[in-house]
C-alpha cells in the first residue's frame, strides 16, 4: 500500500489542476468588482424594482432589462407620478406617455451606432479615475435579500460628490447606490427592493392593442460640430470635453451651443446661447435632486452650467467660460 | 416627394422598427446628416418643440416634454411642416411585435409600488446608508486637507467680466427659468448615461423630474 501513494497524490494533483480552471472565479479586488459591475450592468438579465429617493421626493420605477442577438435593451417604468415607459435599445431611446397617448423615439445621431452605448465602458485608464477618486472595499451588506460587496468612491477634492455602491457577491449588478455630496450627506439613493436575476431575457411589457391610436414623434440627435468656439477656462481636474454639439431648443434662430464635460463618474453640461429679450433675470444657482445648475449673462450670452456635482462646482464652470480666440459674436453658429 | 425623400423615409421607418443592423443605421445617419433639407427640418422641429415649451404658460403642465411636443405636432401641421420626418405611415404593429408582448400588469404594479414604498422607509433609516454616509464624510474630511482638495478658486478677471448672479432658492424660481433648466436637464440627461458609469440614473433623474411636475 505505501508503495502506492506517490501515484495517488500525482492523481490527486492533477485532478486539482484540471478543477482549478471551474473553480469559481473570486472577484477580491476592486478591479475585479468594477469588471464585474461592468459586464453584468450590460449583460444580466434580470426584472426589478428600483428605488429613487431625493431628498424628500421618491419614486419607484420597475425596471427589465435583457440582452440578446440584437443587443441590449432596458425598459424602465415609472409606478409612481405619471405613467412613463422608457425604452433603450442601444443608442435609441423610446418613451411611452400613456395618459397623453404619445410615443417618442429619439436616437444619438453621432453618426455611429457605437458612439452612444446603452451601458457606458468604464473609463480606459483607470488610473485617471483613481486619481480623483479614492476607491476602496468596505465590507458586506445585504441588499433586495442578496449579499452585496460595499465599494466606496471617496473624491480626492469638493468639485464632485462620492458613490457609494452595494454590488451584488453573485452577479456584480449594482443594487443599491448612494450619492454623497461634499458635507457628506446622502443626497440621492436608488435601490433595488427586489430583483430577479433570469437566464433569459424577461417578458417585455406594454399592451400593444392599446398603443394603436398613439400619436408618434421622432426626435433626431443633434449635430455633431468639431470647432470648439467656446471653453470653460476653468474645469475641475479630470473633466475633459467629450463631446460638443449645436442644439436648436430655443425661440432663436441662432442655435445654442452644448458642450459637456466628464471625469468617467460625473458629468457636466454647459450652454451658451443668446441672450432673449424680454426673458427677465434667469441667473442663479438651480438645484434639481443631486443636480446642480448655474446661469450667468456674459454680455449678450446666457451661459448655464449643469451637472450632477456640487454648487460651487457649476457655478465655478459657468463664470469661467470664454469664447474660443476671442470669437462671441453668436452663441453657436456651425462654423 | 423625391426619391431619396422615400429611401430616407422608409428606412427612418425601418429604424423605428429596430429593423435596421448596425451598418444600415450608420449609412442612414450619414446620409441624414448630409441631407440638407433633413438638417433645416430637425432644426425645425427643435426650434418649435423649444417654442412650444417656452410658451406655455399652463402651471400644471410646464416642465413636461411631452405636451410640449405634442403642441409642437399640431405647430408644424400649422406651419405646414409634417409632424415628424417619417412621411411613410409609422407601422406601428411592426414596431410594436418586435418589442412588446400583451401584459396585465398596470395593476399588479401600482401594488408593487405600494409594498416597495412602505420598504423604502426602512431604506433612508438603513444603518448601512448612515454608516456610508459618515464614513463618505468622515474620509471627505480626509482628503479635504491633501492639496489636491483645495477649491479651486475663481478667476477675478474672469469675475470681473461677468455680470453675476445673485443665488435664487429655486423655489422663487420663474417659470421660464424652470422650463428652460427643464430643456437643459433633459438635454443633459440624454447625454450624461453615455459618457459616465451612471448607465441609467441620468434617465430615471429625468422621468422623476417629470414625473413629479404632473402630480
Amino acid at each position: 500500500m505505501k508503495q502506492r501513494w506517490p501515484a495517488n497524490w500525482v492523481k490527486g494533483l492533477l485532478i486539482a489542476l484540471v478543477c482549478l480552471p471551474l473553480w469559481p472565479l473570486q472577484a477580491d479586488t476592486i478591479d475585479d468588482w468594477l469588471d464585474k459591475m461592468s459586464k453584468a450592468s450590460s449583460q444580466q438579465n434580470y426584472q426589478g424594482t428600483l428605488i429613487i429617493r431625493q431628498r424628500d421626493k421618491m419614486q419607484a420605477i420597475q425596471v427589465k432589462q435583457g440582452s440578446g442577438s440584437l443587443g441590449s435593451w432596458q425598459t424602465l417604468q415609472t409606478l409612481t407620478g405619471e405613467e412613463q415607459i422608457i425604452i433603450r435599445h442601444n443608442n435609441q431611446v423610446t418613451t411611452i406617455f400613456p395618459a397623453k397617448k404619445l410615443i417618442t423615439v429619439s436616437e444619438n445621431m453621432a453618426g455611429s451606432v457605437d458612439k452612444g452605448p446603452l451601458h457606458p465602458a468604464l473609463p480606459d485608464n483607470r488610473n485617471i479615475l483613481r486619481e480623483f477618486y479614492q476607491l476602496r472595499l468596505h465590507g458586506e451588506s445585504r441588499v433586495a435579500n442578496k449579499t452585496t460587496q460595499i465599494l466606496q468612491m471617496v473624491p480626492q477634492d469638493n468639485h464632485r460628490y462620492g458613490h457609494v455602491f452595494w454590488l451584488d457577491k453573485d452577479s456584480g449588478l449594482l443594487l443599491k447606490s448612494d450619492l454623497i455630496n461634499e458635507q457628506g450627506h446622502v443626497i440621492e439613493q436608488m435601490m433595488y427592493s427586489d430583483i430577479e436575476l433570469l437566464s433569459e431575457a424577461p417578458q417585455k411589457i406594454v399592451d400593444a392593442d392599446n398603443l394603436k391610436d398613439y400619436r408618434k414623434i421622432s426626435l433626431i440627435g443633434q449635430q455633431d460640430i468639431t470647432r470648439q468656439r467656446w471653453l470653460a477656462r476653468q474645469m475641475p481636474a479630470g473633466f475633459k470635453l467629450i463631446r460638443s454639439d449645436q442644439v436648436s431648443h430655443h425661440s432663436q434662430q441662432v442655435p445654442a451651443y452644448h458642450m459637456i464635460y466628464s471625469d468617467g463618474m460625473a458629468s457636466v453640461s454647459v450652454f451658451v446661447e443668446q441672450r432673449v429679450e424680454n426673458d427677465g433675470d434667469l441667473s442663479g444657482l438651480s438645484n434639481m435632486g443631486a443636480v446642480n445648475a448655474y446661469s450667468v449673462y456674459q454680455g449678450d450670452v446666457y451661459i448655464t452650467a449643469i451637472g450632477e456635482v456640487p454648487a460651487d462646482t457649476v457655478r465655478m464652470i459657468a463664470e469661467s467660460v470664454e469664447p474660443v480666440d476671442g470669437d462671441s459674436t453668436d452663441a453657436g453658429n456651425s462654423p | 416627394m423625391k426619391q431619396s425623400d422615400i429611401k430616407r423615409d422608409e428606412q427612418l421607418s425601418a429604424l423605428l422598427d429596430n429593423a435596421l443592423d448596425a451598418e444600415q443605421l450608420q449609412t442612414f445617419m450619414q446620409d441624414l446628416k448630409r441631407d440638407p433639407v433633413a438638417e433645416a427640418e430637425t432644426a425645425q422641429r427643435y426650434r418649435l418643440m423649444g417654442d412650444a415649451m417656452r410658451d406655455e404658460v399652463d402651471q400644471s403642465s410646464f416642465m413636461d416634454i411631452s405636451a410640449s411636443v405634442s403642441r409642437a405636432i399640431e405647430r408644424e401641421t400649422v406651419h405646414g411642416i409634417e409632424a415628424t420626418t417619417v412621411r411613410k405611415p409609422f407601422n406601428l404593429n411592426a414596431w410594436l411585435n418586435a418589442w412588446f408582448k400583451p401584459v396585465t400588469g398596470v395593476a399588479v404594479a401600482a401594488s408593487v409600488a405600494v409594498v416597495t414604498l412602505v420598504t423604502f422607509n426602512g431604506i433612508n433609516q438603513s444603518p448601512d446608508a448612515a454608516t456610508s454616509a459618515q464614513q463618505m464624510a468622515a474620509l471627505s474630511t480626509g482628503s479635504s486637507e491633501a492639496p489636491a482638495a483645495q477649491l479651486q478658486r475663481v478667476n477675478p478677471e474672469i469675475v470681473r467680466n461677468v455680470r453675476l448672479a445673485s443665488t435664487v432658492d429655486p423655489a422663487q424660481k420663474s417659470l421660464q427659468q424652470q422650463k428652460q433648466l427643464n430643456i437643459y436637464m433633459l438635454q443633459h440627461s440624454s447625454y450624461a448615461s453615455q459618457a459616465t458609469l451612471q448607465g441609467m440614473m441620468p434617465y430615471v433623474r429625468a422621468a422623476d423630474m417629470k414625473s413629479r411636475e404632473t402630480e
